[in-house]
């Protein structure tokens, strides 16, 4: 069963379309990567599908719940980490944990979903700490625990290891890479091809609010004949300039 | 490169906002200015009053005389019933002063006579006792007409004693204001009592105001920096939820600071107090309904004011832009603050009277004034509309919550376009 359903999907801010027919779905136990230069298009589909922007037109279904028709459930189901998600610096990290669970959880389960978050950021005895003592890093583990704490059945992840070191965005890859179940999925955008092709199943190549190419690493590279992710990217890329170089001139 | 530095400065904080900010303060200040201007030229101005001679003689021509020249006089006779009836129906009129028959055949016997006073005081602003506050000087100069008169007249025999002769007169007053009747005070020690009632209650709501407000709106900025507002949105919670629970925590956290504030400012203000008067002894005292009415009074404008600080806090792109948004609520809370400061609610003109009411920050600020004169219905009111108006803020709040707005930053038209 897809647990996302994304069909003829259109942003347009007046004349400018944010996004422009897309489509794309993902079934239960993948990872589905969004990539593409900035201002692709990446963050504002990922905002639909996660209910904080209105779509123009087309079909977005959250475990078959419609985002504008069904938000409240839709966000039942989902798990937003926006790109450089802060936290409330006043709260410790255990507290921040348990406000989040408050909004997911009935009073008795908060408890054990705590327990998970904690686990998931393992931040050892820095947890009962405020979050404004934490460096970048720790406070992103933080953030994805709390994303990843109520086992969503859709992870929508922008940016997720965005600004932080190796070692620090290799830990948040491997939490990523073991949150997934076969009842559950992971949309993320990213900029790290790297990432993307170590941890999708599948990715959608997005530019200029178009999908251009959808398909698993492996078979894009066959395709591509290139040896990863990134030469991909450019080989995509410049075609796409190439092919928009007569339209200028005509302009 | 010193002047690319300045322009960048002045590019930096030169901002439309903080230009509409130095624009209100200017108005409020010349505001402010019109308001002192206005109460010197009330000062300039003669005080009505009406009067009843009675005394026949060279004494009461000279005080009746001297009345004619330092007040307007609008009833001048012998009915004392007369004399008040027509001091009422007039707007400006302030004493009716009643010489008794026997006025210097008492003075002249060593013993102090009696002028009666019956005051009306039309309202406990600090301009609304001007016209009697120049009365009480008048009376002054006029019992040094009433010692000369007594030197004059003793000279040759000089049997009366130095003190009499110095304050010749005893005053029986009374103070009518609006339905109570206040014996032995004349306005201006009443207005002295009610000065709490007149600084200190706008003031402690103005800072009430300004604490809840300025945390929604920050807290408001921080979400959007921070980026919590877009996680918060993605919760299965309503946007009702969301709108009500920031107004409703900061509301609790900006009467908690309040309290204590208002604590301190009593304090300040208490010094400046008439500490001898008591309320319950001249009918001015408050009845535990009547606190709680100013409660819900208080709370209701306080949420209005948090709504209103919401609605402006959609506006905030981060916490530094959240601080100039702070400044409209300030305005709107500091003109009632100063109108209900110098004039009372009754006492002013029906655009202002209306300007007043409009503004839901006025009806704390009016609301203990009200109850002393158990106005309840004015205090009640005021309490519907403010929570109408907070009701229609909020369904607006909440709809933009459901919209695009908060995500993406209300555009100006031209932009947008």
């Amino acid at each position: 069963m897809n647990l996302l359903e994304v069909s003829g999907l259109t942003k347009t801010y007046g004349t400018n379309h944010a996004v422009n027919a897309i489509d794309f779905h993902i079934a239960g136990g993948e990872i589905f990567g969004l990539i593409g230069p900035n201002g692709a298009g990446k963050t504002t589909t990922l905002r639909i599908i996660s209910t904080l922007l209105s779509k123009s037109s087309g079909e977005v279904k959250v475990c078959g719940h419609d985002v504008q028709t069904d938000p409240h459930e839709v966000r039942r189901s989902i798990s937003y980490l926006p790109e450089e998600a802060g936290v409330y610096k006043n709260l410790k990290g255990r507290e921040y944990l348990e406000f989040i669970a408050g909004f997911h959880a009935e009073k008795k389960e908060r408890p054990a979903m705590v327990e998970r978050g904690m686990s998931i950021a393992n931040l050892g005895a820095r947890i009962n700490d405020k979050v404004s003592t934490y460096s970048k890093g720790m406070t992103r583990r933080l953030t994805i625990a709390r994303a990843l704490m109520m086992n969503p059945k859709l992870a929508i992840l922008d940016e997720p290891t965005s600004g932080l070191d190796v070692i620090n965005a290799h830990e948040v890859r491997n939490i990523i890479k073991k949150s997934i179940s076969e009842r559950s999925a992971v949309l993320l955008s990213s900029h790290n091809m790297l990432e993307v092709d170590y941890l999708c199943d599948r990715i959608a190549l997005i530019s200029g609010g178009v999908i251009v190419e959808t398909g698993t690493p492996d078979s894009l590279k066959e395709k591509y004949q290139c040896s990863n992710i990134e030469e991909i990217f450019m080989k995509i890329v410049e075609t796409l300039s190439h092919a928009d170089e007569p339209d200028k001139k005509r302009d | 490169m010193l002047m690319n530095l300045i322009k960048k400065e002045i590019k930096e904080l030169l901002t439309p906002s903080t230009v509409a900010v130095i624009l209100v303060i200017t108005v409020l200040f010349g505001s402010m200015g019109k308001l002192i201007g206005a109460a010197k030229d009330e000062a300039k101005k003669k005080p009505t009053i009406a009067i009843v001679i009675k005394e026949k003689g060279p004494l009461a021509d000279r005080l009746r005389e001297f009345l004619r020249t330092k007040t307007t006089l609008i009833y001048e006779g012998d009915s004392r019933e007369e004399g008040f009836a027509a001091l009422k129906a007039s707007k400006k009129g302030v004493a009716l002063v009643i010489i008794d028959q026997g006025f210097e055949k008492t003075l002249l016997a060593g013993k102090p006579a009696l002028i009666k006073v019956e005051w009306i005081m039309r309202g406990a602003g600090l301009m609304d006792t001007i016209s009697s506050g120049i009365l009480e000087r008048t009376f002054l100069d006029l019992n040094k007409q009433i010692s000369a008169h007594l030197i004059d007249a003793t000279k040759d025999k000089g049997d009366l004693s130095s003190s009499h002769v110095l304050n010749p007169t005893v005053k029986f007053e009374n103070t009518h204001y609006k339905s109570k009747r206040i014996p032995a005070l004349s306005p201006n020690k009443i207005a002295q009592v009610l000065v709490s009632q007149s600084i200190t209650i706008p003031m402690a709501v103005m800072i009430i105001i300004m604490l809840g407000g300025s945390m929604v709106i920050t807290s408001m900025g921080l979400e959007k920096e921070n980026k919590t507002l877009e996680t918060l949105l993605t919760m299965p919670v309503s946007r009702t939820t969301i709108v009500m629970g920031k107004i409703m925590g900061s509301a609790a956290v900006g009467l908690f600071m309040a309290a204590f504030y208002m604590v301190g400012f009593k304090f300040y203000v208490s010094s400046f107090e008439t500490g001898t008067i008591d309320l319950a002894l001249l009918g001015l005292d408050l009845n535990a309904f009547d606190y709680i009415l100013v409660g819900v009074s208080l709370f209701s404008s306080l949420l209005f004011g948090l709504a209103m600080a919401m609605l402006l806090g959609i506006m905030a792109k981060d916490y530094k832009s959240a601080q100039v948004l702070t400044y409209p609520i300030m305005g709107l809370a500091m003109i009632p603050m100063f109108l209900t400061m110098y004039r009372d609610f009754d006492t002013v003109t029906p655009l202002v009277k209306t300007v007043l009411f409009v503004i839901p920050f006025s009806h704390p600020m009016m609301a203990m004034r009200h109850l002393t004169l158990d106005n309840y219905l004015l205090v009640s009111l005021g309490i519907v509309y403010s929570l109408t108006v907070t009701a229609i803020l909020i369904a607006i709040i909440v709809k933009i919550f459901k919209t695009d707005k908060l995500i993406t930053g209300i555009m100006p038209l031209r932009k947008r376009a």
